[in-house]
C-alpha cells in the first residue's frame, strides 16, 4: 500500500521539501500574520498587553462590543436592556439624572444575557451611582419558554473574570472582519457607527416614518391579542416559573444599596399589551407582582410599569412597531424615568410596590 | 476534540507531532508518547470512556497473551470475541435488546441508562479481527506475533482512526511502528498527509456542514410530523446523501492523512461510491474497511458464495443484517440492513443469471435505491420514512424546494458534480499530486481559511461518531 511513502530519490525528496516549505510556512505564516493583526487593532477592545488604541464599539452584535464598555471605569451609571431601552440616550441621562451613563443595553438579549453584562458591569463598578433596567417579555417567559442565548453568538470568554483566555479566541473569521472595521475607523477611512456610550439609534430614517404602515402592524398585533387564549378554569398564575426573576433579584442585588436602581416595564403599545382575561394577561400580571416583590426586597429600588394603556402607549405616533418607540418619544419617556426616580406620579406609569 | 476543531488543529496535532517527532530517534518514548496523546484525545471527550477502551485493550491483549503460550487450545480467541460482543453488547445493546423484549412483554424494561462509549463500534471490531487473526493463523500453523502492550495499546487507539475509523487491521499497521520516522520521504509524506487532511476538512466544513443546513430542517419537520412536498422531499435526500458522503468520506481523508503525518499508511474508506452501477459495486467503494470486515469475518465464515447461489444470496443479506445492526441499536437500522441485504442478494442472483444492464440504468437504480434507504438511516422512524417516501412520489403536493442562498445552490451544484465526476482523494493526493509550490501555498491558505471558518462558530460532529 502507498509504495510512493518510501520514495529515496534525492531531486524528488528535494522538490517535496520546497513543497513542504510552502505549504507549512506559508500557512503558519499567514495564520501569524492575521493572527498578530487582530492582537494589536483588538476590535472588541478586551485583550490584556494589546496596544492602547481610541477603539470605538465596532461590532453590530452588541454582544461583542459592551464587554469592554462595560469595563470603562468612567461610566459611573448604565442603562440594561433590549431594543426597548436602547433609545434611552446616556447624554440626557446625565442630564436628567446627574452621572456619566453608558446605554449597554443589547437588541434582542435574552435575560441570561443582560445578566451576564450586568456582572461585569458591577465587578468593575464597586458602587454605581444609577442603574436603569428595562424589562420586557424575555423577564417574563416561563419555564418552557425561555432560552439562554438567541441565534446571535454570544461570546462567554469575554465575560469571564479571565481576560487572558480571549486570546484563545481571536482566530476566526468574524473577529479578523471586526478588526478590518475597527483598524479602518482608526485611520478614519471609515465613519464611525455606534456610539462611544453604547448608544446607537437603530431606527431607521425618518425620512422613511409612514403612519399608514405603523398602523397596519398596530391592528395586526391588536388582533393577535384578541386571539389570545383565555385564561383556563383552574388556572393558578402563583404556580408559574419565570426562572429569569431568579437572574433579575441577583441582578439588582448586586448592586450596592448606594446605587439608586430604576426599573422600567417596557411601554408596548397599548395594541401589543395582553387583553385581560386572557392566558398572557395573567401570566404578565403575576410577572409584574413578583417583579413589584422583588424590587420592595432591594433597598433604593423603584419599579415603574410603563406597559399600562396611557397617552405614551396609545399615540401611534410614538411608535414605528407595537414594540419599538420613536426617538422623540425616548424623550418622552426619560423625562418620565426622572418623574418615577423622584416617586412623583403620571398617567404614563404606575409605580409598583410603592 | 474534533478534528475540526481549533483546539485540535492548532494544539493537539502540532504539539503530538512535534513531540513524536522529537522522540523520533527513540523508539519506546516515542510510541508510548503517541499512545498517551492518543488516551489524551479519547479522555478529552469524556474521562468516563478511558477505563473501557484500556480495559477492552488491556483485556484482549492479555487473551492474545495467553494464547501465545497455550495455542492447542483454538476456543480462546473465541472467548476473546466473546469478551469483545460482550461489552459491546452491554454498551451497544442492553437498551435495545431488553426494550425489545418488553414490546413483547417478556422482560419488564427499565432502561439501563448506560451511555454509549464514543467509537465503541471501533475498536471493537479491532480487537475482534485481532482474535480472529490471531485463531486462523493457528489453524494454518502459522507463526502469529503476540505485540507488546503499547503496540496493541497504540493499534487500537491512535488517534486517527480511534472515534470513527478507517478500521484497521493489526498486520497493516503494527509494523510501521517500527519504521524509522525520519526515514527518507518524510517531507513528502508529510506534505501528502496535511493536503489530505486539509481536503478532508474542506470536504467536512464547506460541504458536509453546508448540506446539513438545507436537509436538516426538512428531516426535522419530517420527524415532528410535517409534511414535505415534492420538491422539498427530493432536496433532502439529496443533501442528505451530500452531507453523509462529504462527512464521513472527509472524516476518513483528515484520519488517513494525519496518519500519513505520523509515517504510517492506513487503508482507504472511499472510493468513489456515487459512481458505482450496483449496489454490490457501492459496497466495495463504500465504507470499504467495514465491508472488508463484514466479508473475513461474517460473510466468509457464514459460507459466502460456496454452496451455490441462493447460499451466497443468504449469507450475503445475514451480513448485511449484522452491518445494519453494527450502525445502531435500532429496529430502523435492522430494517435498513436488511433492505441492503435484498439489493445485494437480488444484486447476487441478477449476475448469476446471465442479466445485465446499461450502466447508466444501473447508476441510476443503484443512486435510487441508496437515497431512499438513507431516509429510513436518517430519520430513524418508520413513520418519518414512509411520509418522505409519500412525498417523494408527490402524494403530499407537487411543490418545489426553497433552496435559499447561492451558497446553497453551489454547495449542491459542486458537490454533486465533485461526487460523480471528481476522482478519489486517495487517488488526487496520493498519486496524482505533484510537488508544486504553488500548490503547497494554496493549500496552506485554504488550511488558514477553514480554521479561520470553524473558529467562530460551533463545530458539528461527525456523523459516523454516533456509531
Amino acid at each position: 500500500m502507498n509504495s510512493f511513502i518510501f520514495s529515496s530519490d534525492p531531486v524528488r525528496q528535494k522538490e517535496w521539501a520546497g513543497f513542504a516549505r510552502f505549504l507549512f510556512g506559508g500557512g503558519i505564516g499567514a495564520g501569524l500574520f492575521l493572527y498578530l493583526f487582530a492582537f494589536i487593532v483588538d476590535p472588541f477592545d478586551t485583550l490584556p498587553l494589546s496596544p492602547p488604541l481610541e477603539r470605538v464599539p465596532i461590532a453590530s452584535n452588541a454582544r461583542f462590543s459592551f464587554p469592554a464598555l462595560a469595563r470603562k471605569e468612567k461610566f459611573d451609571s448604565a442603562v440594561f436592556g433590549t431594543s426597548t431601552a436602547r433609545l434611552l440616550r446616556p447624554q440626557m441621562l446625565n442630564e436628567l439624572f446627574g452621572g456619566n451613563f453608558a446605554n449597554l443595553s443589547m437588541n434582542s438579549a435574552t435575560a441570561y444575557e443582560q445578566f451576564r453584562l450586568a456582572q461585569v458591569y458591577s465587578r468593575h463598578h464597586p458602587d454605581p451611582k444609577t442603574v436603569i433596567l428595562g424589562v420586557d417579555l424575555v423577564w417574563c417567559k416561563t419555564k418552557d419558554e425561555i432560552e439562554q442565548y438567541t441565534p446571535r453568538p454570544f461570546p462567554e470568554w469575554m465575560y469571564d473574570e479571565n481576560p487572558y483566555n480571549d486570546f484563545l479566541h481571536q482566530f476566526d473569521l468574524y473577529t479578523l472582519e471586526q478588526a478590518g472595521r475597527q483598524a479602518a475607523t482608526l485611520l478614519g477611512f471609515r465613519r464611525k457607527k455606534y456610539g462611544l456610550d453604547g448608544y446607537t439609534n437603530f431606527l431607521p430614517d425618518p425620512a422613511v416614518y409612514d403612519l399608514g404602515k405603523v398602523r397596519v402592524s398596530l391592528a395586526a398585533a391588536r388582533s393577535n391579542g384578541l386571539r389570545e387564549v383565555k385564561t383556563p378554569a383552574g388556572f393558578d398564575p402563583s404556580k408559574l416559573d419565570f426562572p429569569a426573576l431568579t437572574m433579575l433579584g441577583g441582578m439588582l442585588s448586586g448592586f450596592p444599596g448606594t446605587t439608586r436602581k430604576i426599573v422600567f416595564i417596557a411601554p408596548y403599545h397599548s395594541a401589543r399589551q395582553s387583553v385581560a382575561g386572557s392566558r398572557s394577561g395573567a401570566e404578565w400580571a403575576e410577572c409584574k407582582k413578583r417583579i413589584a416583590e422583588i424590587g420592595a426586597a432591594t433597598p433604593n429600588t423603584v419599579i415603574a410599569d410603563f406597559m399600562i394603556e396611557s397617552p405614551f402607549t396609545t399615540t401611534d405616533t410614538n411608535y414605528w412597531d407595537p414594540v419599538h418607540y420613536s426617538v422623540a418619544a425616548a424623550d418622552i419617556l426619560m423625562r418620565e424615568l426622572r418623574k418615577a426616580d423622584l416617586g412623583r406620579p403620571s398617567a404614563n406609569y404606575l409605580l409598583l410596590g410603592q | 476534540m474534533l478534528f475540526n476543531s481549533e483546539v485540535f488543529i492548532l494544539l493537539f496535532l502540532p504539539l503530538t507531532l512535534g513531540v513524536y517527532y522529537a522522540l523520533a530517534r527513540h523508539e519506546g518514548p516515542r510510541l508510548w508518547a503517541l499512545a498517551v496523546a492518543s488516551l489524551i484525545f479519547y479522555g478529552y471527550w469524556d474521562i468516563r470512556f478511558l477505563p473501557i477502551l484500556i480495559g477492552s485493550t488491556v483485556g484482549n491483549w492479555l487473551i492474545a497473551l495467553i494464547f501465545a503460550r497455550l495455542r492447542r487450545y483454538s476456543w480462546i480467541p473465541l472467548a476473546g470475541v466473546a469478551f469483545n460482543v460482550g461489552v459491546i453488547a452491554l454498551f451497544k445493546y442492553a437498551d435495545f435488546i431488553t426494550g425489545t423484549l418488553a414490546a413483547f412483554g417478556v422482560w419488564n424494561y427499565a432502561p439501563t441508562g448506560i451511555i454509549l462509549p464514543l467509537g465503541i463500534s471501533f475498536f471493537t471490531f479491532q480487537h475482534i479481527s485481532y482474535q480472529m487473526d490471531m485463531r486462523r493463523a493457528a489453524a494454518r500453523g502459522e507463526p502469529f506475533p503476540a505485540h507488546n502492550l503499547r503496540d496493541y495499546l497504540l493499534f487500537v487507539a491512535f488517534f486517527p482512526h480511534l472515534i470513527s475509523g478507517p478500521i484497521v487491521r493489526h498486520n497493516e499497521i503494527i509494523g510501521q511502528f517500527h519504521f524509522d520516522p525520519l526515514r527518507p520521504g518524510l517531507a513528502e509524506r508529510l506534505s501528502r498527509g496535511a493536503v489530505m487532511f486539509i481536503v478532508g476538512l474542506t470536504k467536512k466544513v464547506l460541504i458536509a456542514d453546508s448540506a446539513a443546513r438545507m436537509a436538516t430542517p426538512l428531516y426535522k419537520r419530517a420527524l415532528a410530523g410535517g409534511v414535505l412536498n415534492l420538491g422539498e422531499a427530493w432536496l433532502s435526500v439529496h443533501a442528505y446523501m451530500l452531507q453523509l458522503y462529504f462527512d464521513f468520506s472527509g472524516y476518513s481523508d483528515m484520519a488517513i492523512g494525519m496518519a500519513l503525518m505520523f509515517g504510517f499508511a492506513i487503508p482507504f474508506n472511499f472510493d468513489r461510491p456515487h459512481m458505482a452501477t450496483a449496489i454490490q459495486d457501492f459496497w466495495r467503494r463504500w465504507h470499504m474497511t467495514l465491508s472488508r470486515f463484514l466479508r473475513d469475518y461474517v460473510y466468509i465464515p457464514l459460507g459466502g458464495n460456496q454452496g451455490g447461489v441462493w447460499r451466497q444470496a443468504r449469507n450475503m443479506f445475514l451480513t448485511m443484517l449484522v452491518g445494519g445492526l453494527w450502525h445502531g441499536a435500532n429496529w430502523t437500522y435492522v430494517v435498513w440492513g436488511a433492505m441492503h441485504g435484498v439489493g445485494v442478494a437480488a444484486n447476487i442472483l441478477w449476475r448469476r443469471a446471465g442479466f445485465s444492464m446499461p450502466s447508466l440504468l444501473g447508476w441510476a437504480c443503484m443512486t435510487l435505491f441508496i437515497g431512499a434507504t438513507w431516509v429510513l438511516f436518517r430519520t430513524e422512524s418508520f413513520t418519518a420514512t414512509w411520509s418522505i417516501y409519500q412525498s417523494l412520489v408527490g402524494w403530499h403536493g407537487m411543490g418545489g424546494a426553497v433552496i435559499g442562498s447561492t451558497e446553497n445552490y453551489l454547495v449542491l451544484g459542486v458537490g454533486t458534480i465533485a461526487a460523480l465526476c471528481g476522482p478519489s482523494s486517495q487517488s488526487a493526493i496520493l498519486e496524482r499530486l505533484r510537488p508544486w509550490r504553488g500548490v503547497g501555498l494554496a493549500a496552506g491558505a485554504v488550511a488558514v481559511f477553514l480554521v479561520l471558518l470553524i473558529g467562530g462558530g460551533l463545530q458539528s460532529e461527525f456523523i459516523y461518531f454516533q456509531f
